[in-house]
């Protein structure tokens, strides 16, 4: 990884925690992390495969690959700052939220195709903060955590099955059950 | 002779008041006397974990955000980054802690938090009436403050982990009271003495498994499973190893990496370090050894799955003499770790049922809500929290199942060599 692109990151980690817009990781491209390159020996058939990029105490930087039909399952971020860029191919983003004061529900944010043309998706600790990703083709993305997930701070990373449509004020939502890992 | 034995979180009732640990003990104690009353001889095990540092682990997970943040910018934006975080770690230390705390291990760095391991209790805060008592709250008391005084007091010299239990037995010498002579009380803790800590054969057979299996590339690739159960000291750019706080330390592409950890991203910390397998294996034996150098602490995952042999390993023992049920209490609605206590649970419930019946209970959401959020112990608030306990278990005490006659050993599927 460049200097220039730490440095991108590492700004962008700053931003994040501030809770401040940033553009800057729109100014990394596929050649700066050495896609498509990377692409070509994906291993991973299924699913997804992590290029840790840069970790440090506050913020993890990685590149995801994942081959075309991959699916990263609806997982979540507790308390965390996001930025994901697509910076190849084509990725379904399917968000949600949990809802205040509902034990296990969530409901359904957004369901949008992405791609490097698109800006970074960004999700908070109470916006978007869970996500289901589907590699509509083979696609790579750059992944910014700001802070990394951290078990016994209350950050694990947990994976999550639709378990039940359940009818709630405002409009359906949905149960969900952790799978354990 | 039918046996309960209870598992509890002993931590969180020394220097805090907002802590699960509060009314988890309580509930614990309620249900240990409940126990023996039955007949049950009843063994209550308390964990007291050397994982976050006393400051993050009690105080700073329950400051405001923009409090953190005010922190956060002091450090980050400072010139003099090192100072600033100087500043700030004695600032947390002499504003929200009851006791002054300090380390006389040599790895150890004044201007991190402490690892709760090496910790040691220095003296008491010369204001900690005013920390206490400064505004009226329903469940202190303060005429339990001279009480509370004299036990920190008493803890002066001490590590913090003995602190941390010596409140923890007296809240249960109260409660418990007439049963005291039949509820057996022990301590599930690290070794004091560090060279110790990953000497027991549980430890290096729950470790050593462990780095095989990850070194051999057969881990799943999500987050969890990429985590190696151990805190090391880091070394510093001086060529020192500190060990504080713990760090995080995981599998990256088929080596090591060890990063400083740092909660709540206040302190402004930089840079990590890899390592291949060889060479973290060889900082443990040196370690095992009795060389100076590194510390080596356990975390989750590994400390999950050493508690939950242990328990397991004693619960079969008793299940040879008659019926047993274990029973573990920890968290409350909503803030469970599913991680953390999780997996503890997990493991439980899979290594224990085979010759035990086993329960799991929480504190009820609307209990712990109740807590006060200020530096203290769990004396101030025991008398008037004990008032509240029988109401507050999640799922509540169905007595006729939990205090029904246990069924007899041999109910039970005979348990594998790899259970026992």
């Amino acid at each position: 990884m460049t200097p220039r692109v730490k440095a991108l990151l590492e700004r962008a980690a700053v931003a994040l925690r501030s809770a401040e817009s940033t553009p800057l990781l729109e100014e990394i491209g596929a050649a700066d992390v050495g896609l498509p390159e990377l692409l070509q020996h994906l291993r991973a058939k299924e699913g997804w495969q992590e290029e840790e990029a840069w970790t440090t105490p506050s913020f993890r930087a990685s590149l995801f690959l994942m081959p075309a039909g991959g699916t990263m399952p609806l997982h979540d971020h507790p308390g965390m700052d996001a930025l994901l860029k697509v910076l190849w191919g084509q990725i379904r983003i399917r968000s949600y939220d949990w809802m205040e004061g509902q034990q296990a529900l969530a409901r359904a944010t957004s369901d949008r195709l992405v791609s490097p043309a698109d800006g970074a998706q960004r999700l908070e600790p109470h916006r978007d903060n869970l996500h289901r990703l589907d590699a509509v083709e083979d696609s790579a993305f750059l992944d910014l955590l700001a802070p990394d997930y951290d078990v016994e701070a209350g950050r694990p990373c947990l994976y999550y099955v639709e378990e039940a449509l359940v009818a709630t004020e405002g409009g359906p939502s949905i149960r969900l059950r952790p799978v354990p890992t | 002779m039918k046996h309960a034995l209870i598992l509890t979180e002993a931590r969180g009732q020394a220097l805090h008041l907002r802590e699960d640990a509060n009314i988890n003990l309580l509930q614990a104690a309620y249900l240990a006397r409940r126990c023996a009353r039955k007949g049950f001889a009843t063994r209550l095990r308390l964990i007291l974990d050397g994982g976050q540092s006393p400051e993050e682990y009690s105080l700073l997970c329950h400051l405001e955000d923009g409090v953190i943040n005010g922190l956060r910018r002091a450090v980050i934006g400072s010139a003099d980054v090192a100072q600033a975080r100087r500043d700030v770690v004695r600032q947390v230390r002499e504003t929200l802690l009851p006791v002054a705390l300090r380390t006389s291990h040599p790895g150890v760095a004044d201007d991190l938090f402490f690892a709760p391991v090496v910790a040691e209790v220095w003296d008491v805060h010369p204001r900690l009436r005013d920390m206490v008592l400064a505004a009226p709250h329903p469940l202190i008391e303060a005429r339990r403050m001279d009480e509370y005084e004299a036990l920190l007091c008493a803890g002066r010299g001490s590590s913090y982990l003995d602190l941390e239990e010596a409140v923890a037995r007296h809240a249960l010498a109260d409660v418990i009271d007439g049963e005291s002579g039949i509820v057996d009380v022990s301590p599930l803790r690290p070794p004091r003495d560090p060279f110790r800590w990953l000497e027991p054969a549980d430890v290096r057979a729950v470790v050593d498994a462990d780095l095989h299996e990850k070194e051999s590339g057969r881990m799943g690739s999500d987050f969890q499973s990429r985590l190696i159960g151990l805190f090391p000291a880091v070394p510093d750019g001086d060529g020192r190893s500190y060990f504080n706080s713990p760090t995080c330390c995981r599998l990256e592409h088929g080596r090591v990496r060890i990063l400083p950890r740092d909660r709540f991203g206040i302190l402004g910390l930089r840079g990590s370090e890899r390592l291949a397998f060889e060479a973290l294996r060889g900082l443990l034996v040196d370690r095992e050894d009795g060389h100076p150098g590194r510390l080596f602490g356990v975390k989750y995952p590994y400390a999950a799955r050493i508690l939950a042999g242990s328990v397991a390993r004693e619960a079969a023992t008793l299940a040879e003499a008659g019926p047993v049920k274990v029973v573990f209490i920890e968290g409350s609605e909503g803030t469970v770790n599913r991680a953390t206590g999780g997996l503890l649970d997990a493991l439980l419930a899979e290594k224990v049922t085979p010759f035990a019946e086993y329960h799991r209970f929480v504190a009820r959401d609307a209990v712990r809500k109740q807590l006060p959020i200020r530096p203290g112990g769990l004396p101030l608030i025991q008398d008037r929290l004990a008032e509240l306990v029988p109401s507050s278990f999640s799922p509540p005490i169905d007595e006729g199942r939990l205090f029904a006659e246990p069924r007899t050993p041999s109910a039970f599927p005979a348990p594998t060599v790899a259970q026992r």
